[in-house]
C-alpha cells in the first residue's frame, strides 16, 4: 500500500493503519532498533511502541514519507530504551558509533554548553549535501541507522576498510564544517 | 555538546536525505566485467619500486614503514609530487599491516587449489568476485548482458591494473586528471592546483609510528590493495563549479553542477540511455569512449521486497578482449538530470588497466573440471567446492572480474543455484558465482612471476 494510503487511514482512525503500517515498515523498524539496542525482544517492543507513537501523531501530522518518519521515532525509542537499561550489558553498534562521533567534537571547553539541536540538524543535513552520494549513505547508514561498519560495506560493495576511512574522513570534514558555521562557539 | 548530543541532532537531518540511504545502491554487487577496448592515453604509473619490492605472499608481508617518512616530509613542506629524485613515490605499506590478517578476515581471498601467489595476484579485492551469493527468484532476474553476443574466442588478454606497482601513483593521478580536465573543457593546468592529500589521517602527525598505528587500530586495513587504493587522492574545484578527483587507484570522480533534485533514478536513466548518451557524447568520448549503457543487477532483498539495479555506462569494442574489458573493467557509475545531462561520472581505475598481451583459454569442460576438483578463486573463503552435478548445470560465462586486483585475469564463472535459504522469502534461491581462470596456470605461472 503507498505510503498517502497508509496515511489517511490513520486519519479516518482506521485501526487498519497499523496493521499496513507494520507490514510495509515492521523489518525496517526493527531494524534500526536491533542495531540500537542489540536486542530482538527489544527491538520488538520499540517496534510495538513505534505505531503507537504513530497512531498518537498521526494525525495531525501528515509525513510525505513514512519511512524517515517513522524510522526517527524508532530511533529515539531505542536511544530512550538504551539509555534506561543502563544496567544490562548491551552489544549493538551505539557504543561505537558514539565514541565515533566525539572526533566531530572541538576540545573540551570550547563548546557551548547547548548547542539548538534543531539548527545543529539543519547544518549536518546542509552539510550532508555538499557531499557524494556514497559518502552521504556511508555516513547515515553508519549514524543515523547505525549499521555496523560490515554491513555498511556489504549494502555498498565496498571494503570494510573503504567504510571505516570514509568514515573517517566525512567526521573530519563534519567537525571542521561545524566549527566553520559557529555551530561550536 | 557532547557525542550523545551530535547523535540525536543527526537524528534530525533531513527526511530526503534519511531516504535516499535507505534506497538503492549504485553500485554493482557482482558484475562480471568486460574489458574495453580503448583506455585513456594517459601516461601509466610512473613510480619505481626500488629495492625493498615486497615478497608479497600470504604470511609473507613484510616492509619498511617508508609510508610515515613520506608522510613526514608532507608535514615538513615536501611536496608528493615533488618527492626525493632518489625515490619518487616509494611509499610501502607500514610494517604493521599483517597479510595473514587477511587469512582470517572474511574479506579476504581465499582460493582453492590455486597457487597462492597466483591467487593473490589476481584475486579482486573489492567489486566482482567477492564470490557473495545474490538473491533472486530466478536466475534470469540477474543474468547480466553477454559483451560476447554468444561468441566464444580464443584467447583473451590480461590487463596489469593501476595498483600494481603497489606505490604511490602521483604523477599519474595527476596525468589522468589533466586529461580529464582536458577532456572537461577546462585548463589542463588547473591539475597544478589540486589538492593532494595523503595518508589516512588528514591531520598528519609528524610521528611516522603513529601513523602506522593509527592505520591499523582506526581501519583494521583489510588488504594491501585497500591500502594503496585510499592511501592519497587529488581533487580540485571546476572554475565552472562541481569538481574532480583522482585517487591513487586512478579511479576518476566528476562532479558536475546541475539539477540534484530531477536526477533520474537509475531505471527512468535506462529508459533514457539513448538521450543520456547524445547529450553527453563528446564528454563520454573524451573521457575514453564511453558509447552504451546498460541496467544491471537484479537480486532481492533477503525478505524479497526490494530489488536492486543500476544503469551503468561501458565501452563496446571490437575485439573480444575490448568487448570484455569494455563491459567489466570499465564500468562507470553515473547520475544525469532530467534533461539527460551528466551530473555525476565515476571511472574505475580498472578502466585503466593495461594489457599485457592476449593468451589461448581453457574449455568451460576445462575449467568445470577445474572447479569440481577445488580448484577455483574467490575472493571470499569457501570451504568446498560445489558438486560436480551442480557445476554442471550452473550458468556460466567468460568475464574480467573488475574490481580491485594486480591483474585482471579472464575467467570462467559459474553461477551455482544454491537454492532457497533460512531467513529469507520463500521462493527466494542464492546464486552464487565462482571464478575459475579461463588461462592455464602455466601460463598465468610463467607470466605472472615477479
Amino acid at each position: 500500500m503507498e505510503d498517502h494510503a497508509i496515511v489517511e487511514l490513520y486519519f479516518a482512525r482506521d485501526e487498519n493503519a497499523i496493521t499496513e503500517t507494520a507490514k510495509k515498515f515492521g523489518a525496517y523498524c526493527r531494524t534500526i532498533a536491533y542495531n540500537i539496542l542489540a536486542s530482538r525482544r527489544d527491538a520488538e517492543e520499540c517496534e510495538n511502541d513505534t505505531w503507537l507513537a504513530a497512531w498518537n501523531s498521526i494525525p495531525p501530522n501528515r509525513p510525505g514519507r513514512l519511512a524517515p518518519y517513522l524510522g526517527r521515532i524508532t530511533r529515539n525509542l531505542a536511544l530512550d530504551r538504551h539509555d534506561h537499561d543502563t544496567a544490562q550489558k548491551r552489544g549493538g553498534t551505539l557504543g561505537g558509533v558514539l565514541l565515533e562521533l566525539d572526533e566531530c567534537l572541538p576540545a573540551p571547553g570550547t563548546v557551548a554548553d547547548h548547542a539548538e539541536a534543531a539548527e545543529t540538524a539543519r547544518q549536518i543535513s546542509a552539510f550532508l549535501r555538499t557531499l557524494p552520494e556514497e559518502s552521504r549513505g556511508i555516513f547515515l547508514r553508519r549514524y543515523w541507522y547505525c549499521d555496523a561498519t560490515a554491513d555498511i560495506a556489504r549494502r555498498y560493495h565496498i571494503s570494510d576498510s573503504k567504510v571505516r576511512v570514509t568514515l573517517h574522513r566525512v567526521r573530519g570534514k563534519l567537525k571542521h564544517y561545524l566549527e566553520q558555521e559557529g555551530v561550536y562557539l | 555538546m557532547n557525542a550523545r548530543d551530535l547523535f540525536e541532532a543527526i537524528g534530525m537531518v533531513d527526511e530526503d536525505l534519511v531516504e535516499e540511504a535507505d534506497g538503492p545502491v549504485r553500485r554493482p554487487a557482482w558484475t562480471p566485467r568486460r574489458v574495453m577496448g580503448r583506455v585513456l592515453s594517459v601516461a601509466a604509473c610512473l613510480c619505481i619500486v626500488g629495492a625493498a619490492v615486497l615478497s608479497f605472499g600470504r604470511g609473507m608481508f613484510s616492509a619498511k614503514s617508508s609510508a610515515g617518512a613520506m608522510l613526514q616530509n608532507e608535514a615538513a613542506g615536501g611536496a608528493a609530487d615533488a618527492a626525493p629524485e632518489t625515490a619518487p613515490d616509494t611509499a610501502q605499506a607500514p610494517a604493521f599491516y599483517d597479510a595473514a590478517d587477511d587469512a582470517a578476515s572474511e574479506k579476504s581471498a581465499g582460493s582453492m587449489g590455486i597457487p597462492a601467489e597466483l591467487a593473490e595476484k589476481m584475486t579482486p579485492t573489492s567489486g566482482a568476485g567477492s564470490g557473495v551469493a545474490l538473491m533472486a527468484y530466478d536466475y534470469t532476474e540477474i543474468a547480466r548482458v553477454d559483451p560476447l553476443e554468444g561468441e566464444l574466442p580464443q584467447a583473451l588478454a590480461i590487463y596489469r591494473g593501476t595498483l600494481a606497482g603497489r606505490c604511490l601513483n602521483t604523477d599519474a593521478m595527476t596525468d589522468t586528471m589533466r586529461s580529464a580536465l582536458t577532456a572537461l573543457g577546462y585548463d589542463p593546468a588547473l591539475a597544478d592546483d589540486a589538492q593532494l592529500t595523503t595518508g589516512y589521517d588528514e591531520e598528519s602527525t609528524q610521528d611516522p609510528e603513529a601513523v602506522a598505528q593509527s592505520l591499523y587500530e582506526k581501519f583494521g586495513i583489510g588488504s594491501e590493495l585497500d591500502y594503496w587504493s585510499g592511501l592519497a587522492w587529488m581533487e580540485v574545484d571546476l572554475p565552472d563549479g562541481g569538481s574532480l578527483s583522482v585517487n591513487n587507484e586512478l579511479t576518476l570522480t566528476v562532479t558536475l553542477t546541475g539539477d540534484e533534485t530531477g536526477a533520474l533514478t537509475d531505471a527512468q536513466a535506462a529508459e533514457e540511455a539513448d538521450t543520456i548518451l547524445k547529450a553527453n557524447a563528446g564528454l563520454l568520448d573524451a573521457l575514453g569512449g564511453y558509447d552504451a549503457m546498460g541496467l544491471t543487477g537484479g537480486d532481492y532483498s533477503y525478505d524479497g521486497t526490494r530489488q536492486q539495479f543500476w544503469a551503468v555506462l561501458y565501452r563496446t569494442g571490437e575485439t573480444p578482449s575490448e568487448q570484455l574489458a569494455g563491459y567489466d573493467l570499465a564500468q562507470a557509475s553515473f547520475s544525469a538530470d532530467g534533461t539527460g545531462k551528466l551530473l555525476s561520472l565515476t571511472i574505475p581505475g580498472a578502466a585503466l588497466a593495461e594489457s599485457v598481451g592476449e593468451y589461448p583459454l581453457i574449455s568451460r569442460e576445462e575449467a568445470a573440471a577445474l572447479l569440481a576438483g577445488g580448484s577455483y578463486l574467490n575472493a571470499q573463503y569457501d570451504e568446498s567446492a560445489p558438486a560436480a552435478a551442480d557445476i554442471e548445470q550452473a550458468e556460466s560465462y567468460l568475464c574480467y572480474t573488475g574490481g580491485r586486483a594486480l591483474y585482471y585475469v579472464p575467467m570462467w564463472c559459474f553461477v551455482v543455484d544454491e537454492g532457497e535459504r533460512e531467513n529469507t522469502a520463500d521462493g527466494l534461491h542464492s546464486y552464487r558465482p565462482y571464478y575459475v581462470p579461463a588461462v592455464s596456470l602455466d601460463t598465468l605461472g610463467t607470466l605472472l612471476a615477479d
